[in-house]
């Protein structure tokens, strides 16, 4: 059984994840995808990692140069030249496709015996397919590599530049025991990338599409949030956490819940962003801030403002490169903070800017699966929610903790408010006004104010 | 006219240094892989091997360490080309050209080499020449003789597009097979002394 076999990790350990753990050190893996996918980055990364870890690569190529390949892969920084011709070797098989089945097999199979390979990859199978124009032949390469490689204790991973339902109906796809598609997809003028696990035989992994890009170090991937093993989350303890501010934390009943995230919902100007400095700042212990509408400078500066420590170790302000990162990459961003410190606080600023870009129906099981995520990590979270009571549907899908956050007008002023929505447990169902002064909130009751709740 | 040997498992690159080489005037023996250049040098005895390293069925450098251990070829020079291996870590052959490399650069080395290697041995056994008089001399001179155009023959049809139609595919099959017993045929009567 696939279980009982240690596995190899990808060199990604986010696509360990996706895999159910790692590549099987016998098994077929096969990667398809249109031209421009991934495939070959992707296998090469693979083979890098599978020589760092002590077993030899033999890389065959069926028709790219090998200098236009080296030439590409040697910006990423997976790429490791000392171990080329060494561990890593590559050799173009392109002149024995043209001799035949039992030539190209032979030549595959003794490459990898006369380099004590553990691993083949097998770049371009489409090639093979484009010269033989013979299907039963191609079968017969596949069938007869695999039996030859088992042989040898090694395991492959083959490419072809395929869409998954063309590659699927081809028998490397069934003689394969994994099977990834690659692909692309342009929305509103922004490209994404999609890894999706087709096909896995003897364990369980994430299937489905997942979200993958591209950068300096490699392929990267990000699993959906909500196809992460859902940890069991600790019961829902009476404890509360401090919101940074002692007259709300009384509004709240002794503060938010502690250990599960809480929805601040309101339209800009009410305050939410320096709630979330009070909150993030004046806690007990470090604080990791997703910063996705301002930039960290802003963050750490307001909460200076107001008088509190905003070094990293308190507040650790984190913000993509690019505005064009993807829902599930930032949820990875914050998880992988949190691990990585193991905070028990953290603000994420806001969740209109994290879920924008997901489909309609996907909305709700993501946000879903990203409480499931900081619930099991016991962290506080504060939710910045753009919007008014109509919003509250996309916030309730992650915390059954809301504060509302308006503005009313108040004995010929405008006056910021501030309400619990919801909470679970006691907590005081009455509005309180706050202003923002140079050391940040006072709570006092409102006056005369012409609002409604 | 040198005998120069060249090896890639690339076919577009081996055909393009096989024009540069064949350009300096020379004769060019075709390998694929180190496994058939070995075969190719032992039986043409080229003046200049050129090889990649990176390739199946036997490395550039090994094929280089084999060459070594060959009385008749040990003194043949290599000159290897790596895309991986790093500059001067190659001491077997004779000259190392990291690639990518300017053609130039390659021309200039290939003469230079052969120069040097004329000015140095003397020239390797003529094939062409007149069999020698002993019975095992002239079956030595013979196998000699064929083993050649054998090669060659191979190293055509290696380079041969798989033709789409069954008849034609069947022809090709049946020259390979026929080639295959006619090399098993001399290597059995080849003597074991060269």
């Amino acid at each position: 059984m696939a279980q009982e076999t240690s596995l190899i990790s990808s060199g990604l350990p986010a696509l360990d994840q996706v895999l159910g753990g790692g590549l099987h050190p016998k098994q077929t893996a096969l990667i398809c995808g249109l031209p421009g996918t991934g495939k070959t980055a992707l296998a090469a990364q693979i083979a890098f990692a599978h020589a760092a870890a002590g077993r030899p690569v033999v890389f065959a190529t069926l028709g790219e140069p090998h200098g236009k390949l080296i030439d590409g892969l040697q910006g990423f920084s997976f790429f490791q030249k000392d171990r080329m011709g060494r561990d890593f070797y590559m050799v173009s098989a392109q002149a024995w496709v043209k001799k035949g089945v039992k030539e190209l097999r032979e030549v595959l199979v003794l490459s990898v015996r006369e380099r004590k390979a553990r691993l083949l990859i097998l770049d371009g199978l489409n090639a093979v397919r484009e010269a033989w124009k013979d299907e039963p032949q191609v079968r017969e390469l596949v069938n007869e590599l695999s039996a030859g490689l088992a042989q040898s204790d090694c395991a492959a991973v083959l490419t072809t530049a395929e869409p998954l339902k063309t590659a699927l109906g081809h028998p490397e796809a069934s003689a394969a025991d994994m099977v990834l598609s690659l692909s692309t997809q342009v929305h509103h003028g922004r490209r994404t990338r999609t890894l999706e696990l087709a096909k896995l035989t003897g364990r369980c992994g994430l299937e489905g599409e997942h979200a993958m890009g591209v950068d300096a170090s490699g392929i990267r991937v990000w699993p959906r949030v909500e196809s992460l093993t859902r940890p069991a989350a600790p019961k829902a303890a009476e404890e509360r956490a401090t919101i940074g501010v002692a007259e709300l934390d009384k509004l709240l009943g002794g503060g938010l819940p502690a250990g599960r995230p809480a929805v601040v919902l309101g339209v800009p100007g009410t305050g939410k962003s320096a709630l979330a400095a009070h909150f993030a700042a004046a806690g007990p212990d470090r604080c990791v801030y997703l910063a996705l509408r301002e930039q960290p400078d802003a963050v750490r500066e307001r909460a200076a403002a107001f008088g509190f420590q905003a070094g990293p170790d308190r507040l650790d302000v984190r913000a993509p490169d690019s505005a064009e990162a993807c829902p599930d990459q930032l949820v990875a961003m914050l998880l992988e903070a949190l691990d990585a410190t193991k905070a028990r606080r953290a603000v994420i600023d806001g969740l209109a800017e994290l879920d924008r870009p997901l489909p309609e129906g996907r909305r709700e099981p993501f946000l879903r699966g990203l409480a499931d995520q900081l619930r099991a990590r016991r962290v506080t979270a504060l939710v910045l929610c753009e919007g008014t009571e109509t919003a509250l549907e996309s916030g309730s899908a992650m915390a059954d903790t809301v504060l509302y956050m308006r503005h009313a007008g108040a004995d010929g002023r405008v006056a910021r408010l501030v309400s619990v929505l919801k909470l679970p447990g006691r907590y005081e169902p009455r509005v309180r006004e706050l202003r923002i002064g140079d050391r940040g909130f006072t709570v006092r009751e409102p006056i005369g104010y012409g609002g409604d709740r | 006219m040198s005998v120069v040997l060249v090896a890639d498992d690339e076919p577009a690159v081996l055909d393009a240094l096989s024009q540069v080489v064949e350009d300096l005037g020379h004769q060019v023996v075709r390998a694929h892989d180190g496994r058939e250049a070995l075969q190719l040098a032992r039986a043409q005895k080229p003046h200049l091997v050129v090889t990649d390293h990176m390739m199946p069925r036997l490395s550039g450098l090994d094929l280089v360490r084999q060459l070594r251990e060959d009385d008749g070829l040990r003194d043949v020079p290599v000159l290897l080309l790596s895309a991986a291996l790093p500059l001067g870590s190659v001491s077997e052959a004779k000259a190392f050209l990291p690639k990518p490399f300017e053609l130039s650069e390659f021309e200039e080395l290939v003469s230079t080499l052969l120069a040097e290697s004329k000015a140095k041995a003397p020239p390797v056994a003529d094939v062409r020449a007149e069999p020698p008089a002993g019975a095992e001399d002239q079956l030595h001179w013979l196998t000699r003789q064929v083993a050649g155009p054998l090669a060659e023959i191979r190293d055509r049809l290696g380079l041969l597009q798989l033709p789409s139609s069954e008849g034609m595919r069947h022809q090709v099959k049946e020259i390979e097979r026929a080639l295959g017993e006619v090399e098993r045929a001399v290597r059995q009567v080849a003597p074991t002394k060269h």
